[in-house]
């Protein structure tokens, strides 16, 4: 049973209330899983196994829908998160200037250092768009956070986007493995000089 | 009192360990699991703002009268060695054996969820300093108040095996799923004891 | 701990004297024990190791046992909550006697003396007049300026109390080893990340 997931990833999705977070998650996740009680209290979760270099990898996406009243406990929520999609509604300029919003809330509860992704979400609806894209993706570069268009009839950006995400959050923990073994390849090296630079340290 | 699972979720509301101790039990899904740990991070936090003032203050009362060491914060009461002694004692690694309490100790968890009881379960749940979640579903509906200090003692010394047998493993990555095989051996035989 | 800045550290001698036979008791009874010289000795292999690795350049040696010791402290600190069940400590005095009175005496046998608070009660200083990490070192000349033969200690300290939830800074301003009259190792508190403290705690 355990050795079901060799990973655990925590991504957070968060945006105004209904800017059709649920509604992107649902395409995404195969594992789909919904329940009403839940999202009365304050978060949903949808989970997707994924394989990442021979390791599966669990993505557990916590959906903070509907979640103004529970604001008290929205630290609880961000704690440990690897990685947070931020959505807005392309048809909604409010809930596109309310990311800044949504930014310093990370700044306040998430690690620092953790991975962001800006989606606009309801592309579809072209005649009713409000928000630019260039205006967003210039937005989204300005703060370095990578940004993409959906909607919920297309969600192949989205399980690209998630992916790479996954990926990141994977390579940045191999990375720090790296960084570890770098140095013992250079202890490996130094090893072989050993006996010469020994002399010169006086422990022991 | 049978224990049927046993979770230990992390930091940030993830599962990181999951064991089912009875094997004629209904099994939920591993991403059931998941989804009950995130669940219990979330009422754990709600249930402390909803938490009765009352009952805070009684329980800051009751940790000045009681323990010496203890300050604001309530003391679970020490409830002899789990089990009958004919069982093997099963020995807590670094702690030096089953009798490395006999006093009672700090509950962190003052205002949170501790306890659920449904008409076929109930589920203990013992929270760390550092913000670990040790939880337990036994297969008794019980309200009765040893029943919750015998499963907080009993998840105390699975925190001592976790304190050991996983944070002690320099190839254990904190934060992600426990792959310990002593961790799964000695928690079986802490579990076998009750 | 909140309170920490308004607290004066004028702790009552009675919660300090139930700590000692308390940690007394953990470490007489309830510990495992290891012999001394090959604690000893393991981590002046690693430390000399170190030098010779990163070329005698001893701030990275300092950097490197400071980050060991950080993993280790993150480690340990369950360790030592599973071993104590110790209460969260409601003022940074507080904080300074279940360091030294209950960690340094479990983990190392030694109970460092805490001085030199600054005056808004945010830092102060352990002194340690055994260190059982150096009983047998002499410092080489090249390292006798720059390296902190125990900067593990810092890094252990700071994982630990991060893991608490309290941010603070850990560095060794003395050492006996470069000559100096004491072995004095600072702990500052930044603050206390209120946001991470578990819910269901006070």
């Amino acid at each position: 049973m355990n050795s079901e997931y060799d990973y655990l990833f925590k991504l957070l999705l968060i945006g105004d209330s209904g800017v059709g977070k649920s509604c992107l998650l649902l395409r995404f996740s195969d594992d789909t899983y919904t329940n009403d009680y839940i999202s009365t209290i304050g978060v949903d979760f949808k989970i997707k196994t994924v394989e990442l270099d021979g390791k599966t990898v669990k993505l557990q996406i916590w959906d903070t829908a509907g979640q103004e009243r529970f604001r008290t406990i929205t630290s609880s929520y961000y704690r440990g998160a690897h990685g947070i999609i931020i959505v807005y509604d392309v048809t909604d300029h409010d809930s596109f200037n309310d990311v800044k919003m949504w930014l310093q809330e990370i700044d306040r509860y998430a690690t620092a250092g953790v991975l962001k992704l800006m989606v606009g979400n309801k592309c579809d609806l072209q005649d009713k768009r409000m928000v630019e894209y260039d205006v967003a993706k210039e937005f989204a570069d300005s703060l370095q956070i990578p940004f993409l268009e959906t909607s919920a009839l297309d969600s192949s950006n989205v399980e690209e986007a998630f992916l790479t995400m996954a990926k990141q959050i994977k390579d940045s923990m191999a990375q720090q493995h790296k960084d570890s073994a770098k140095k013992d390849d250079k202890a490996n090296v130094n090893l072989k000089g050993q006996s010469l630079s020994n002399t010169s340290s006086g422990c022991c | 009192m049978a224990i049927q699972t046993i979770l230990v979720i992390n930091r940030s509301g993830g599962l990181v360990y999951q064991r089912d101790f009875l094997p004629s039990a209904a099994k939920l899904t591993s991403n059931e699991y998941l989804i009950l740990a995130g669940t219990l991070q979330g009422v754990v936090a709600i249930a402390s703002q909803i938490a009765p003032k009352s009952l805070q203050i009684s329980a800051k009362q009751g940790a000045k009268t009681g323990s010496e060491l203890g300050d604001a914060t309530q003391t679970v009461p020490y409830v002899g060695s789990l089990g009958s002694s004919a069982a093997s004692a099963a020995d807590l690694g670094s702690f030096l054996g089953p009798d490395f309490f006999n006093e009672s100790f700090t509950s962190w968890n003052t205002k949170g969820l501790k306890h659920v009881t449904t008409d076929q379960n109930s589920l203990f749940l013992y929270q760390t300093l550092t913000g670990l979640k040790f939880v337990a579903v036994s297969t008794q509906n019980t309200t009765n108040a040893m029943a919750v200090s015998i499963a907080e003692n009993l998840l105390r010394k699975a925190y001592c095996l976790y304190a050991d047998y996983v944070m002690k493993n320099p190839f254990y990555e904190p934060e992600m799923p426990i792959r310990c095989e002593l961790f799964d051996k000695k928690l079986g035989e802490l579990v076998a004891q009750l | 701990m909140s309170s920490s800045t308004n607290n004066t550290p004028v702790p009552s001698t009675s919660s300090k004297k139930s700590l000692k036979v308390f940690s007394d008791d953990i470490w007489k009874n309830k510990t495992a024990k290891i012999n001394a010289e090959l604690f000893t000795l393991t981590y002046g292999s690693i430390v000399s190791q170190l030098c010779t690795d990163y070329e005698r350049d001893f701030a990275k040696v300092n950097n490197q046992l400071y980050s060991m010791g950080y993993n280790i402290g993150v480690r340990l600190i369950e360790d030592f909550l599973a071993r104590t069940a110790l209460p969260r400590c409601d003022s940074l005095a507080r904080t300074s006697e279940v360091i030294t009175i209950c960690a340094f005496k479990v983990f190392l046998n030694v109970t460092p003396q805490v001085g030199n608070w600054s005056s808004n009660k945010d830092s102060f200083s352990l002194f340690l007049e055994e260190n059982p990490l150096s009983e047998f070192v002499e410092l080489p000349m090249d390292a006798a300026k720059e390296l902190w033969y125990s900067n593990i200690l810092c890094g252990v300290l700071k994982g630990a109390l991060e893991m608490v939830q309290m941010d603070c800074d850990v560095w060794f301003v003395n050492d006996v080893l470069k000559g100096d009259q004491t072995t004095e190792l600072r702990i500052k508190l930044n603050r206390v990340l209120k946001d991470e403290i578990p819910a269901g705690e006070d």
